[in-house]
């Protein structure tokens, strides 16, 4: 049970750091020559609802009580971090070539695998525990 | 807490983020000039080929005469 909270505080923080990530490591802040922005920015858009949504299912796992319950919320943090690290691959939506998105992209590739991570061991917990019972 | 009060919680705190997304507090601010390109600086690609082949040219310059004045003082 205690591992379970740990993985879970972990969960939490790690989808916080990715949160406020591109305003500890910006993203470029040009604009295109017709004035719309570029490509990093709706990546990074999507990527803070993603991790929005990491961040609420992480917090849940301290208020749920079942198992099965605790066991799809682990699962859908390893989705949630998957996705994170597929947003700004060329073929999904994608990221400009400057220095400051390939940084940002660096970081939040650690954070969202350490997410994915995270959630594996929670979905590891709580699947022994719900054998257990 | 309760499942249902976290639920109603966890909707305030979607919607606080949907309001910082829509008005661009989650990311830095654009710059406002709408013509430049790919790159972080604020000259143009001309100016930038400009200075960088000025500076190769000063660089070379330099270094030449710095061979010249010792082949000089090889002659002497």
């Amino acid at each position: 049970m205690k591992k379970y909270k740990l993985l879970s505080w972990i969960a939490v923080f790690i989808s916080l750091f990715l949160l406020v990530l591109p305003r500890l490591v910006p993203i470029c802040d040009g604009l295109t020559k017709t004035g719309s922005p570029m490509t990093c920015h709706y990546t990074y858009q999507a990527e803070f609802i993603i991790t929005l949504l990491a961040v609420i299912v992480s917090a849940a796992l301290l208020v749920l009580r079942a198992n099965e319950a605790r066991l799809l919320a682990g699962f859908i943090i390893i989705l949630l971090g998957i996705s994170s690290i597929l947003l700004p691959q060329s073929w999904a939506i994608g990221i400009c070539e400057n220095g400051s998105c390939l940084k940002t992209t660096f970081f939040l590739t650690i954070g969202a695998a350490l997410l994915a991570v995270t959630g594996a061991g929670i979905v590891w917990t709580a699947w022994g525990s719900s054998k257990d019972s | 807490m309760t499942v249902q009060k976290f639920l109603a919680i966890a909707f305030l705190i979607f919607l606080l983020g949907i309001g910082i997304l829509y008005t661009g507090v989650n990311r830095v601010p654009f710059r406002n000039n709408g013509n430049h390109e790919h790159h972080q600086s604020t000259l143009s690609t001309a100016a930038v080929a400009l200075n960088s082949s000025r500076d190769f040219l000063i660089t070379m310059l330099t270094s030449n005469m710095g061979i010249i004045s010792e082949n000089k003082k090889g002659v002497d």
